[in-house]
């Protein structure tokens, strides 16, 4: 686990520009973070990175948003959804076992049971009008080294 | 003769076949990226093309119903019943996991169809080619791939697992028992010449479903349920009290 502390949304649109230059085909990372925090901000400049040239935006009412960058990303909302079954529904479970994609799933708090073994978690923090806080956490063991490498990468580059 | 279109989305594969009883006049199956939604109705288009078929002269359309992929299903069907309603086609549903054992109609192997029901399980039923019908061996369950793997042991004779677990989380990642062999690539996945084969027995016997409520086979849907019932223990006593 690693924290960064950015003062403006440029600087936490370049953490995730960093996260997109790393970031391997086959990952899930859950965003938490309340609204107004940058969780748009941050798939945004996630996308931009890997080649998503589209419109990039919280899937709140229609639930995912598929991107295609350099490989496939799938982007979940899951504030609006009330039940698992819903979940189920939508297909989520498959799109989580998808090797070549990249999930990105928002409000995953709202059902802590259904993410899988294995994620990135990014936590953003709001501390001021634009400062905040990001904690980059991995879940299970498959992404250790990457955060590893993530932390080096990030911490050379200044943050 | 009946000639009918068959699909199949169930899973990773999107493939479009037509067939008679005695002769698969086409077939288009293929595995890549590009989603079935953006895939299925060129392929249709071409695949009657290349069979030199008109689509007024159909006699039926069979879909395969699941259990699979929930979208792939849903996109399969729902092309399946536009077509069939505009063209006031007979539907068929075929069960995904029984096509899938038409790969070998042969007496005597025990036919294990798994397909992916994630977080390390598949759909499962087993099926033994008798008398020219392929044979339910079992219900359709949700397993542990460890746990079908395991069972197979104590089935008699041969037994070849197929479906897309198979070289996703099978093949040379799970130990199997002396008895079990694997289907190589050409058999291993559902194909819309299978789902024909099982639609034109349907269509013969008159087992033609209905556009305006035939379902995909959705089997984790009682799972969550229960899920749901253990989250709610008050509503769901309420749902025990009514029925």
């Amino acid at each position: 686990m690693f924290t960064c502390t950015t003062n403006s949304p440029e600087e936490t649109a370049d953490l995730a520009d960093k996260l997109g230059q790393k970031i391997r085909e086959g990952t899930v990372l859950c965003l938490e973070g309340d609204l107004g925090a940058g969780k748009t901000l941050f798939v945004q400049s996630l996308a931009r990175t890997l080649g998503v040239e589209g419109e990039v935006t919280s899937p709140t009412f229609n639930l995912m948003n598929i991107y295609e960058g350099i490989c496939p990303i799938y982007h979940f909302d899951l504030y609006r959804l009330e039940s698992e079954e819903e979940l189920e529904e939508i297909g989520f479970y498959e799109y989580l076992e998808e090797p070549e994609g990249i999930v990105v799933i928002e409000w995953p708090d709202k059902f802590p049971e259904s993410m899988p073994d294995d994620y990135v978690e990014v936590s953003i923090e709001r501390l001021s009008e634009t400062g905040r806080r990001l904690t980059f956490s991995s879940i299970g063991e498959e992404n250790k080294d990457f955060l590893k490498e993530l932390e080096t990468f990030v911490s050379s580059s200044g943050h | 003769m009946s000639v009918v279109l068959a699909i199949d989305t169930a899973t990773q594969v999107s493939s479009v076949a037509v067939a008679s009883e005695t002769r698969l006049f086409a077939e288009l199956t293929m595995q890549a990226r590009l989603t079935h939604s953006e895939t299925l109705l060129p392929h249709i288009e071409q695949v009657l093309k290349m069979a030199n078929v008109e689509k007024e002269d159909l006699d039926g359309l069979a879909v395969s119903l699941g259990p699979g992929s929930f979208t792939g299903l849903r996109i399969g069907l729902a092309a399946a019943k536009a077509i069939c309603y505009a063209l006031k086609l007979p539907l068929i549903g075929v069960p995904t996991l029984e096509a899938l054992a038409w790969h070998y109609p042969v007496p005597g192997v025990r036919v294990m169809t798994l397909l992916d029901a994630q977080k390390g399980n598949a759909y499962r039923q087993s099926f033994c080619f008798q008398e020219g019908h392929m044979e339910a061996m079992d219900e359709i369950t949700v397993a542990g791939l460890r746990e079908v793997a395991a069972s197979c042991s104590e089935m008699n004779g041969p037994v070849v697992l197929l479906g897309d677990v198979v070289p996703k989380k099978i093949a040379g990642k799970l130990e199997l028992p002396e008895n079990v062999a694997l289907a190589p690539p050409h058999l291993v996945m559902p194909r819309a010449a299978c789902v024909a084969q099982v639609g034109l027995r349907k269509l013969a016997a008159g087992e033609v479903g209905n556009v305006m409520d035939m379902e995909p086979v959705y089997i984790r849907r009682s799972e969550a349920e229960v899920l749901w019932e253990k989250r709610h223990p008050e509503a769901a006593e309420g749902k025990a009290a009514e029925a």
